[in-house]
C-alpha cells in the first residue's frame, strides 16, 4: 500500500498545484504539530523533521545530526530558520492524497520533497549538536 | 586565494596610509579604487575559471574576519583624518573620505554580506556590527530574511522593476527594506524558543553609538565625515541590489505563486579583478541558489546566468545615467524573460546575450 502511495506521490510532482493545495499557516501547522515527519526526494530517503510546540523544530538528514529551528509564515510560503544556518529555507507545501509535497523555492533544481511516512515518536537525536 | 587577499588589503592599506600621512596617498588610493580596477579588469581578459565548488576554502574565513576587524579600524581612522584635527588640506580630506567610503562600499560591504551567511554565530555578529557602523544594520535582516526569500519578486523592495531609475529606487528601498525587516525579524521572533535582544535595537543604538563616537573623536566635523562616508556606503549597497537585480522578475506560476528562485533571477559579471575585490560579489546568481557557499567556490555559467555587459563597477557607472543604463539593459532584460535556462537550445542563445 504504501508504495502505491509512494508512485502515486512519484507520479503527481510535475504537474504545478493548484492554488487551492497550497498550505497556509494555520493548514501546515495543524497538520504537523506534535509530530514527526520522514520525507523523501527522488525515490531516495532525505531527512525527517519533528514538529514541537510554538512552530518549533528539530530537522535531520537521518545522519543521526539534529538541528533546531523555528518555522513561520512569509507571504504563502513556509520558512524555518536554524540555529547554524541564517538563510531561512522556504517552501511551498501542497498536501495531496499521498500526503504533504514540499517545493524548495529558493532553487528549482534542487528538491522536491513528499511525505513517506509520519509518526507521533520524537525524533531520534544522538548527543548535543554541536553545529559549527 | 591570494588574489583575494592581495587586492583588497592593498585598498585597505592604501587608503589607511592616505588618513595618516595625506599627501600622494589619498591620490594613489582613490585612483586603486577606481581607474586601477578598471585598468586591471580590461587587462586581465580570460574566461571566468570555476573552482571546485565542493572544495574546503580554508583562508577564507580568516581573510574575511581580517576584513571585518580593518573596516573598523578604517572606519575610525577615516573620521578622523577627514573630519578631525589631522592637519590633512581639504582636498587630502575629501580624496580620503573618497578612498574610505569606496573601500566601506566595495569590501567591507560584501565582506559583511559573506559574514552575516556564515553558519558560525561570531561571524555572523561581525558582518551585522559592520553594517552597524555603517548606519544600516537593518540591512543584516532585510537581506536574509527579505531579499533571500523575495528576490526577484514584488515583494522584494531591493529587486528593480524593469523602467525604475536608480535614483527613484535609492529613495524608496531605504525606508521599505528597514520595514520589511522589521516585520520578518518580528514574525520570525515570535516563536523563538529564547529570541534575545531584538537584532533593530543593536541596528539603531549601534548606529547613535557609532555617531557619538565620532564626534568624540573628531568633533562635529568628525560626526559630519561619518555621516559622508557611511552614506556614500550605502548608496554602493543600494547601488549593488539595483545593478544585481534590475529588471529580472520571477514568472508567475499557474498556482499565482512566483516560480523558484533560478540562476536568472541575478545578473552577474566574470570580470577578475572587481570580483576579487568584492569577494566574488558579481557571481550573484549562485549566491542566491547556495547562499551558504563560500566565496572562493562561487559558479559561473554564462548559459544560464544573466551576464552584464560590462563589469560590476562600470554598470554602476552607467546606472547614475538612467537613458543609458535603459537602453543598455532593458531590452536584454526583455530576452532573458522569454528564456528558459533549462532548455539546451536557449541556452545557447542566452550566451550570446551576454
Amino acid at each position: 500500500m504504501r508504495k502505491t502511495l509512494l508512485t502515486l506521490c512519484l507520479l503527481t510532482l510535475p504537474f504545478p498545484a493548484t492554488a487551492a493545495d497550497v498550505m497556509d499557516a494555520e493548514d501546515f501547522e495543524a497538520y504537523t504539530k506534535g509530530k514527526t515527519f520522514y520525507y523523501g526526494s527522488r525515490g531516495e530517503p532525505y531527512g525527517a523533521e519533528e514538529y514541537l510546540a510554538n512552530r518549533r523544530v528539530r530537522w535531520t538528514f537521518l545522519d543521526g545530526k539534529c538541528q533546531e529551528g523555528v518555522w513561520y509564515e512569509d507571504d504563502g510560503l513556509i520558512c524555518f530558520v536554524y540555529d547554524n544556518q541564517p538563510d531561512p529555507q522556504c517552501w511551498s507545501f501542497t498536501r495531496r492524497s499521498g500526503g504533504l509535497t514540499a517545493q524548495f523555492e529558493n532553487d528549482p533544481a534542487q528538491t522536491e520533497l513528499y511525505e513517506v511516512r509520519q509518526t507521533d515518536e520524537p525524533l531520534m537525536c544522538m548527543g548535543p549538536d554541536v553545529g559549527v | 586565494m591570494r588574489l583575494f587577499a592581495g587586492v583588497t588589503l592593498t585598498a585597505c592599506a592604501l587608503a589607511g596610509l592616505a588618513a595618516v600621512f595625506g599627501g600622494v596617498w589619498p591620490w594613489l588610493a582613490a585612483l586603486y579604487l577606481t581607474g586601477f580596477v578598471f585598468l586591471m579588469d580590461r587587462l586581465i581578459a580570460h574566461a571566468p575559471v570555476n573552482t571546485d565548488p565542493e572544495a574546503e576554502f580554508p583562508a577564507a574565513a580568516p581573510l574575511l574576519a581580517t576584513l571585518g576587524l580593518a573596516h573598523f579600524a578604517l572606519l575610525a581612522l577615516g573620521t578622523w583624518a577627514a573630519g578631525g584635527p589631522s592637519g590633512l588640506t581639504p582636498v587630502e580630506r575629501v580624496l580620503t573620505a573618497i578612498a574610505c567610503g569606496l573601500v566601506f562600499g566595495q569590501i567591507s560591504h560584501p565582506v559583511a554580506h559573506e559574514l552575516i551567511h556564515k553558519p558560525n554565530r561570531m561571524l555572523r555578529h561581525l558582518g551585522r556590527w559592520m553594517y552597524t557602523t555603517l548606519l544600516v544594520g537593518h540591512h543584516a535582516s532585510a537581506h536574509l530574511l527579505v531579499h533571500h526569500v523575495h528576490v526577484a519578486s514584488a515583494a522584494d523592495p531591493n529587486s528593480a522593476p524593469r523602467g525604475e531609475n536608480f535614483y527613484r529606487f535609492a529613495l524608496r528601498v531605504g525606508r521599505q527594506s528597514f520595514l520589511a525587516g522589521l516585520r520578518a525579524e518580528n514574525r520570525r521572533r515570535r516563536h523563538a524558543k529564547s529570541p534575545g535582544l531584538h537584532p533593530y535595537v543593536t541596528y539603531v543604538g549601534g548606529a547613535l553609538a557609532t555617531m557619538a563616537a565620532a564626534l568624540l573623536l573628531a568633533g562635529p566635523t568628525g560626526l559630519a565625515a561619518l555621516l559622508a562616508m557611511a552614506i556614500y556606503a550605502q548608496l554602493q549597497i543600494l547601488m549593488s541590489d539595483y545593478v544585481q537585480h534590475y529588471g529580472l522578475r520571477r514568472r508567475a506560476l499557474p498556482n499565482g505563486k512566483p516560480e523558484p528562485v533560478g540562476p536568472q533571477h541575478s545578473w552577474n559579471a566574470p570580470q577578475v579583478f572587481s570580483s576579487a575585490l568584492t569577494v566574488n560579489a558579481p557571481r550573484h546568481s549562485d549566491h542566491h541558489i547556495t547562499p551558504a557557499r563560500p566565496y572562493p567556490a562561487l559558479q559561473l555559467d554564462p548559459g544560464t546566468m544573466p551576464c552584464l555587459p560590462r563589469s560590476l563597477p562600470v554598470m554602476a557607472a552607467i546606472a547614475m545615467v538612467p537613458p543609458l543604463w535603459f537602453r543598455m539593459m532593458n531590452p536584454r532584460c526583455d530576452r532573458w524573460q522569454t528564456i528558459d535556462v533549462t532548455s539546451p537550445e536557449t541556452r545557447a542563445d542566452a550566451v550570446e546575450i551576454g
